[in-house]
């Protein structure tokens, strides 16, 4: 596997993606018979918890909507990186415009392997790289409570990119790389359940790491630095280290990450902000024993430095 | 000797500068807005025993100091640069700025003229002057390191 990865690796440095092999290699892979049989039916009730540990309606909703109009996932926000513009899109339950239309397998392949049901590649600006972690069940209960959302008309811009980055086959490299249902973080064996629903709900719905994790030059996780912190990816400043040597929270204790997440009141009594505001007011909508899970698995990821260099001091 | 004696009075001039600095001025009113917000977790997460009157003495102090919260005086053009967590979307969009500003001493207004009888109703008020301060740092504070 190993010589498989440094010659996609030296595809992706040479951007050139006309290869034949490139071209094998790239092509759009769904979800097995397997997995698909394992979706079900699902539970919209048990769905919401699952929509709100994703924040999907912090990208999706129109941005700047508050209360209910935060369920109308009409997209239209715009997330500038380093590759682009990128727009979320209108996932309503519009038919044309939105998601309406698909079927709980196109879901699923979103989701889980980021393919369209037209058998295109996302942009894994749409954190399918987490979600490929999520378990089928949790797939198909979103699903349903997503299905109980309203239709909203309107389909949001494209995205703007300029090339290589808009030859969308070229994701299907990058995906050989990058996508994989494995847990990041291997715990030891006999772990507390606690500390392994915290590594489900941070590594999968609630793709922590995509912002707390710095990118490689292709935009991929480094795996070696997880939840180190990072240079905001989109946006400007930093997002902070949250391993146990964060800065921020080396002194929080499990309460307090719970707490945090709960109130949005760090135990210095700041408050959170910039884009994990959206995230904290999501995470209000968990329980408090995943609250809890996520600050337990929290406390138990390895130590490293900030992945993010130091502050320039005051000129 | 010159050298020295111009040396010490540049330092001197640094001191008194930073007595009129915005950037430290602002950074002690939001020191002192979280610690009475401190305060009152304390009671809301059960740690300290509900005091109608305490509560009340807290509630107002966090309205005093919204009534500082003057974003003229404190966000002055150019108070960007420095030691400053300070985003430039203040200065791009300061009616926006200040309207989350009135918000909070709005709510910490309405929170003193009913003060809360239980716990629960004082968890209430903190949720809706917390998510003021999520709102306004969402938008107007950048996390540097």
């Amino acid at each position: 596997m190993a010589w498989l990865k440094k010659l996609v690796g030296a595809f992706i440095v040479l951007g050139g993606a006309a290869a034949a092999a490139g071209w094998v290699l790239s092509a759009p892979a769904r979800l097995d018979a397997a997995t698909i049989a394992e979706l079900g039916p699902g539970d919209a009730a048990k769905g919401k918890r699952i929509f709100y540990a994703g924040g999907c309606t912090s990208c999706h909703a129109k941005p700047g909507a508050q209360g209910d109009a935060r369920l109308e996932l009409v997209g239209g926000l715009e997330l500038k990186t380093p590759f682009g513009t990128f727009v979320p899109p209108n996932i309503s339950q519009d038919r044309k415009d939105g998601i309406g239309a698909w079927s709980e397998e196109d879901f699923a392949n979103a989701m889980l392997k980021g393919v369209s049901p037209s058998g295109e590649h996302f942009y894994p600006a749409f954190p399918y790289a987490s979600y490929a972690r999520m378990k089928p069940a949790d797939i198909a209960d979103l699903y349903a409570f997503m299905k109980t959302l309203p239709a909203v008309a309107g389909k949001a811009p494209d995205h703007k990119l300029s090339f290589p980055f808009t030859v969308r086959r070229g994701i299907g490299l990058w995906k050989l790389v990058y996508l994989s249902p494995e847990p990041v973080i291997v715990l030891p064996e006999g772990a507390p359940d606690k500390v392994l629903a915290g590594r489900y709900l941070v590594e999968g719905p609630g793709h922590c790491g995509e912002c707390h994790t710095p990118r490689d030059f292709a935009g991929g996780i480094r795996k070696g630095e997880w939840l180190a912190g990072a240079v905001a990816a989109e946006g400007s400043g930093v997002v902070p280290n949250i391993t146990p040597d964060g800065k921020s929270i080396k002194d929080w204790s499990e309460a307090d990450i719970a707490n945090y997440l709960e109130t949005g009141f760090t135990p210095e009594f700041d408050s959170v902000g910039g884009a994990m505001v959206d995230v904290q007011r999501n995470m209000t909508q968990l329980t408090a024993d995943d609250r809890a899970a996520i600050a337990a698995y929290l406390k138990a990821v390895p130590p490293h430095p900030n992945g993010y260099p130091a502050r320039k001091p005051a000129s | 000797m010159r050298k020295l004696v111009i040396a010490i009075s540049l330092l001197a001039f640094a001191g008194s500068a930073a007595y009129a600095d915005p950037i430290k001025d602002r950074q002690a009113l939001m020191k002192e807005r979280g610690k009475l917000a401190g305060q009152i977790s304390k009671v809301v997460k059960g740690e300290e025993p509900f005091d109608a009157a305490a509560v009340l003495t807290a509630l107002q102090a966090l309205e005093a100091n919204a009534e500082k919260f003057d974003a003229d005086k404190l966000f002055p053009a150019g108070s960007d640069k420095g030691d400053t967590t300070a985003a430039p979307k203040i200065w791009e969009d300061m009616a926006g700025f200040k309207a989350t500003g009135d918000k909070f001493l709005a709510d910490a207004k309405a929170a003193v003229a009913s003060p809360p009888s239980d716990v629960d109703a004082l968890k209430a008020q903190l949720n809706t002057l917390g998510g003021d301060c999520g709102t306004c740092h969402q938008t107007y504070r950048i996390k540097k390191s």
